[in-house]
């Protein structure tokens, strides 16, 4: 039986991964597609919530921003996955993913995410073009040092979404999954979600290692240095603030087969 | 289609950049008509066509121009001329421009309360062994011709006719001069195209028939 050590100053307190679902809920995604995302969303929480409990020293927070004709979070501030409660989505409006890139710098301010936080993770679903003048927003988001060290993964959903301006955002054609039909939407829902869970249990465990180093990892103090660190770096293995990196193997392959949206 | 007409109307009013982007354009006509692909399709048809991009700067469209677009449409889309000329318009009133009148193209099933342009009356007549019996129109599943009768009261033009539905054969009647100008078997197709004109230099009537025949539309177009 082998001898736990105490550790000085006690047990680590769990840092905060916040996990953003970033869902388009234009007009354009009336009926199947608003549909499949509730439900895929719903059923894959109790996974989501496992997964947290495996990895103790990660604090999975949830929250969703919807955007179709303006934007907006459907909790006041991030929620624990164990008491998260998905709200069912409609659909109608414009395609305002300017206004939903705006509210999401709110977000990722340091204020707002603390310096403790691990590197959040961004699932933007979209099916179309944005309506309005999004590039200077998505400026301004990308600027940020949590948003540079940020987990980005787009759905892209159906065959009419621009692709493009998806990944301006993820910086990374591989992060830019393909669900034209619903059993893909589905599929891809349930890997973003269950691969960053995974990746949240890899950082934790490195995050507890390189602890005592956390103070000088706050995004702020990454500087420049996280430009390097962008979606496009090779795998590797994370820790502290650094970028998380995700099992990019297990992308379910696209699968166009029966009806194509 | 009034609020298809404002809804366009707040498209183009509001995002005026998407009308220079085809992409963004059809993006943003599912998110404003989510549920309605008919509605789609028809506005797509005037973007694909071109026709959108043609008409943008105008601020009034001639007749013969107005002609042309609805004729590469509906030759294109093997739609009615009637379903071009709708979907053009919503597109034309959307943009507030000022088209010349191409309301020859009617279709005599909705014109029985209208008495503007060159139809002043239509009339359903059953016809059994070559003898009208009355102005009945319905079906009874057997091999009857149905024959529509319409009255014109002006001349020179030629009138160009068209069945929307299945049939079997199509007749035309001029001033009692029967001609049967198609023969069809298939029920395949949903819509069946069949076009062809006759010219009318005297007032008359025009009588049309088709076993299974439900729906006509009639265009006339000044010689």
């Amino acid at each position: 039986m082998s001898e736990v050590i105490a550790r000085p100053g006690g047990a680590l307190a769990s840092r905060p991964l916040h996990f953003f679902w970033v869902v388009d809920c234009s007009g354009s995604m009336f009926g199947e597609k608003i549909g499949v995302v509730n439900n895929a969303i719903q059923s894959v929480l109790p996974e989501m919530v496992d997964e947290a409990e495996e990895n103790p020293n990660a604090q999975l927070l949830i929250r969703t921003l919807k955007f179709s004709t303006g934007a907006s979070w459907l909790t006041d501030s991030p929620v624990k996955v164990e008491d998260y409660a998905w709200e069912d989505l409609e659909a109608a409006g414009v395609t305002d993913l300017g206004k939903a890139f705006d509210l999401l710098a709110g977000q990722l301010d340091v204020k707002q995410m603390g310096e403790r936080a691990l590197p959040p993770v961004i699932v933007l679903l979209s099916d179309g073009q944005p309506t309005d003048d999004y590039k200077k927003s998505l400026t301004k988001f990308q600027k940020l040092p949590w948003a540079k060290k940020a987990v980005k993964i787009a759905i892209s959903i159906g065959q009419d979404a621009d692709d493009d301006v998806l990944l301006e955002f993820t910086g990374n054609r591989e992060l830019v999954l393909q669900a034209n039909n619903a059993k893909m939407l589905a599929k891809m829902i349930k890997w973003a979600s269950t691969a960053v869970s995974a990746v949240s249990s890899g950082v934790s465990n490195n995050a507890e290692e390189n602890n005592q180093d956390d103070d000088a990892s706050s995004p702020d103090a990454s500087g420049d240095d996280s430009d390097k660190n962008d979606n496009n770096a090779p795998a590797q293995p994370s820790g502290g603030n650094g970028p998380l990196i995700l099992d990019m193997d297990n992308i379910p392959e696209p699968d166009d087969a029966g009806d194509v949206w | 289609m009034s609020d298809v007409i404002s809804s366009l109307k707040e498209i183009v009013e509001k995002y005026p950049s998407v009308l220079e982007d085809e992409k963004k354009l059809k993006s943003i006509l599912r998110d404003y008509f989510p549920e309605d692909k008919r509605i789609q399709n028809q506005l797509y048809m005037v973007v694909d066509e071109g026709i959108l991009e043609d008409m943008q700067g105008c601020s009034e469209i001639k007749r013969f121009k107005m002609l042309g677009y609805i004729h590469s449409l509906a030759s294109d889309y093997g739609i009615t001329e009637l379903m071009a000329k709708n979907a053009i318009m919503l597109w034309v009133d959307a943009l507030s421009i000022t088209a010349d009148d191409v309301s020859v193209i009617r279709d005599i099933n909705k014109q029985t309360n209208e008495k503007e342009v060159s139809v002043i009356e239509y009339s359903d007549s059953f016809i059994d062994n070559d003898k009208i019996t009355g102005k009945i129109y319905k079906f009874n599943g057997g091999y009857q011709r149905v024959y529509t009768g319409i009255t014109l009261e002006k001349t020179n033009y030629v009138v160009k006719i068209r069945s929307e539905n299945y049939i079997n054969a199509y007749y035309i009647d001029c001033n009692g001069k029967e001609k049967l100008l198609f023969s069809h078997n298939s029920c395949e197709e949903v819509v069946s195209f069949i076009d062809d004109s006759i010219n009318l230099s005297k007032p008359g009537i025009i009588k049309i028939g088709g076993v299974y025949a439900e729906k006509w539309s009639v265009e006339m177009i000044p010689m």
